[in-house]
């Protein structure tokens, strides 16, 4: 067992800690949070310089971390434009990944992954949206809501219902819808509590015609190709939430030791740091766990879902001792703006309580009496 | 009396619920309107501890703290800025804006900047007739007047500030503001001592905005609990869900029985400690149970978990509160290692 980085990582965290210093000032992680805006030119700037790597999936993880650690609004916007993209490279054909993926991973187009409904997004064998084959296409009727990269994207993953079954999970299927097919349309949603730079919106669907070639994988098995798909991003997700923590925590401890060495603070505010510190390096044992079972495809479920939902409960946890213990000064720094994305990490791509489900659900045990 | 309690009540929150919750959400992004200022003074809410021939509406303290808690219910703002309000007219209350103060004409506010959680203000300067230095984050510091203290006294300045807005992350009802003084328009009011006993005094009346803060969020996450279903149930009938709303809850109305029915230094201090935490808990389970919706402005449900925090730190110092606090349990002082 080992619990370090290697060194071709480490050199890569580096990499990735430079750009995030030299580009995520406050100056401009609080203008994108206050306009809500995108920050494109950043993300071009990134991709320009070369400072990312997608060959290798630790890579992601670990900039994923370190960049959410500096502002998770920029963060997560360096590497939104190709969420989605694990659907379409395990359960596409050749054609697709060379027309869609490779102009998402060249930087030349964004995507988007559409699952949530205004009606529900927990429930996803529940979504209402349909999609009825006609000779060499599908119909597609409906409304996607909460749908990160709505605005930006050129095209979606999107889950839609091709038949109607009696166990609700089958029936669904998984199409590429592009932005600019006739009667797809979306609405920007603003005022997030937090992670504003990243685009959010609406999608509506009304009568658009998808090609039959963007049916991705098999019609009738969407739900497993999506949930399939969240048992990779989560840990994903769990990276963003440890980068917040990690970054909220250092904050704290530097806003602390301008009034002298931590052991200089009551002991109420040392265990509290010591709490942060402790939850913190158990999300991140979790996230890598998860994460190595995934890389080395053996994904273990359980391990991800407890590794997403201890590390968003981790990233609000600190969110809120930290400002307990900064006080004022913590209320007033960039805290502030990490306390607000906090929130969101128990929310997207599962629930905190969706979760606790999954891990209930996929748990092995021993037989011990 | 009792009775007269629940008169009050039913009014202040037919009032909230009439006149605030329908505007709550243009306060997150415009601040508290002129309009309702005025309307809220109509109500006599500023001044209500006032006694009558000092122009007040003469309520005691349980009558105040209901005010605040249904107020806040709607909107944390409002029922701080009415706090705000109140406290500079009692460290005041002969200030010749009176009129204009209790009307919702003009505002008045008191900067409680120095007394915030872990704060480290410098003192201003009074000499020569001129009263000069610096203040970060004062609430509504765009007031007309505002009550400072540098130290040894409190001054009501009347001009000579200049204040410049900052973000910020609740009471965005508010402005917060970093206020630069520079005035030769200021009165004596009283000694700092005087402002700082107010606040002692105050525990009931912030325990309250905080308790307000909790029932109104919780009430719309069952309000929410019981239309929602996700994998065809309503959210209610969920044992995680249901347990969270009814431990919320149940802590919700122990601290309002006990906080109205004792008087203490004591009591008070403990039901300021208990709502603070309770607003804090519920703020977010409240958002939690509301899912994607819980996090964008539009549902109005947000703003209770933002506020919670920044009043937490607002009102956040429990020093003084733990040594009431020790007194009782240890018979002396104790938790200052
Ligand atoms: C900023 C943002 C970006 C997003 N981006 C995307 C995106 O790119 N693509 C996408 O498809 N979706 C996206 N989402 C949607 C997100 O995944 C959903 O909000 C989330 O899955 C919850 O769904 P919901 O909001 O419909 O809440 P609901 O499903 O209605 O749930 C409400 C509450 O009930 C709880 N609950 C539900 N069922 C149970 C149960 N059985 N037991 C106990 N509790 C339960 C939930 O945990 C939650 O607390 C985004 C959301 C936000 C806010």
């Amino acid at each position: 067992m080992n619990f370090e980085l290697d060194e071709s990582q480490k050199e890569f965290r580096k990499k990735v800690e430079e750009f995030a210093r030299r580009e995520f000032t406050e100056e401009a992680a609080s203008k994108y949070d206050l306009q809500e805006k995108y920050p494109d030119e950043v993300v071009r700037k990134m991709l320009s310089e070369g400072v990312f790597d997608y060959s290798n999936p630790w890579n992601i993880l670990v900039a994923t971390e370190t960049f959410c650690k500096y502002d998770a609004g920029m963060g997560i916007s360096m590497l939104v434009p190709f969420f989605g993209n694990e659907v379409i490279a395990l359960f596409g054909n050749d054609e697709q990944k060379k027309k869609y993926l490779s102009r998402v991973f060249s930087g030349q187009a964004k995507m988007g992954l559409a699952v949530t409904e205004p009606g529900g997004g927990s429930d996803v064998a529940n979504i209402k949206t349909t999609a009825v084959k006609e000779g060499d296409h599908y119909i597609l009727n409906g409304s996607k809501m909460f749908i990160t990269n709505g605005d930006i994207a050129d095209f979606f993953v999107l889950l839609a219902r091709t038949s109607v079954e009696k166990k609700k999970h089958q029936g669904m299927s998984v199409f590429i819808v592009e932005r600019n097919f006739e009667g797809f349309k979306s609405n920007k949603i603003h005022g997030k509590l937090g992670v504003r730079a990243t685009d959010t919106a609406e999608l509506t669907l009304e009568n658009v015609k998808v090609p039959e070639e963007n049916l991705v994988g098999e019609p009738g098995r969407g739900f497993y190709y999506i949930m399939t798909f969240f048992d990779i991003s989560r840990a994903y997700v769990a990276a963003q939430a440890l980068g917040i923590a990690e970054g909220i925590l250092e904050r704290a401890v530097n806003i602390l030791q301008k009034d002298g060495p931590l052991t200089s603070q009551p002991e109420r505010v040392q265990f509290t740091i010591a709490d942060m510190a402790t939850r913190i390096e158990a999300a991140k044992l979790l996230t890598y766990e998860a994460a190595s079972f995934i890389f080395n495809f053996n994904p273990n479920p359980a391990v991800t879902s407890m590794a997403k939902a201890y590390a968003a409960e981790t990233a609000v946890y600190v969110s809120r001792k930290a400002m307990e213990i900064t006080g004022v000064d913590g209320l007033t720094s960039s805290m502030e703006r990490s306390f607000r994305d906090a929130k969101i990490m128990e929310i997207w791509e599962g629930t905190s309580e969706i979760e606790k489900l999954v891990i209930a659900r996929m748990l092995k045990v021993g037989d011990t009496q | 009396m009792m009775e007269e309690y629940e008169i009050l009540r039913n009014t202040v929150r037919e009032f909230a619920t009439k006149e605030i919750e329908p505007v709550s959400k243009d306060i997150e992004l415009n601040g508290i309107q002129r309009q309702l200022k005025e309307k809220i003074a109509g109500q006599g809410f500023i001044g209500a501890t006032l006694p009558a021939e000092k122009g007040g509406a003469g309520l005691d303290e349980n009558g105040y703290m209901i005010i605040l808690e249904e107020t806040a219910k709607a909107s944390p703002s409002v029922s701080t800025w009415i706090f705000l309000t109140n406290l500079y007219l009692k460290l005041y209350p002969d200030t010749d804006q009176k009129e204009r103060i209790m009307s919702g004409s003009v505002d008045a506010t008191v900067d409680i900047s120095p007394y915030y959680l872990r704060s480290k203000t410098n003192p201003l300067t009074v000499t020569g007739g001129k009263l000069t230095g610096r203040r970060t984050g004062v609430i509504n510091g765009t007031a007309s007047s505002i009550i400072v203290s540098d130290g040894t006294n409190i001054y009501a300045v009347n001009s000579g500030m200049h204040a410049e807005s900052r973000n910020h992350l609740g009471l965005r009802g508010m402005d917060l503001s970093d206020i630069d003084f520079d005035s030769s328009s200021y009165e004596k009011v009283g000694s700092e001592e005087k402002l700082r006993m107010e606040l002692k005094k105050s525990d009931g009346e912030i325990a309250s905005i905080f308790l307000g803060l909790a029932d109104g969020t919780m009430q719309k996450a069952i309000d929410y609990s019981k239309v929602r279903t996700a994998f065809d149930h309503p959210l209610k009938d969920y044992t995680p869900i249901f347990d969270e709303i009814v431990n919320a809850r149940t802590q919700i109305d122990l601290i309002r029985f006990y906080l109205y029915g004792n008087q203490g230094e004591y009591a008070r201090a403990l039901c300021k400690v208990k709502a603070k935490d309770i607003a804090l808990t519920a703020s977010r389970s409240s958002l939690q149970i509301h899912g994607g919706y819980g996090y964008i402005h539009d549902f109005g449900i947000e703003k209770y978990y933002r506020d919670a925090m920044a009043l937490a730190v607002y009102f956040g110092d429990d020093s003084w509160e733990n040594g009431v606090i020790s007194q009782t349990v240890m018979g002396e002082k104790g938790g200052i290692i």
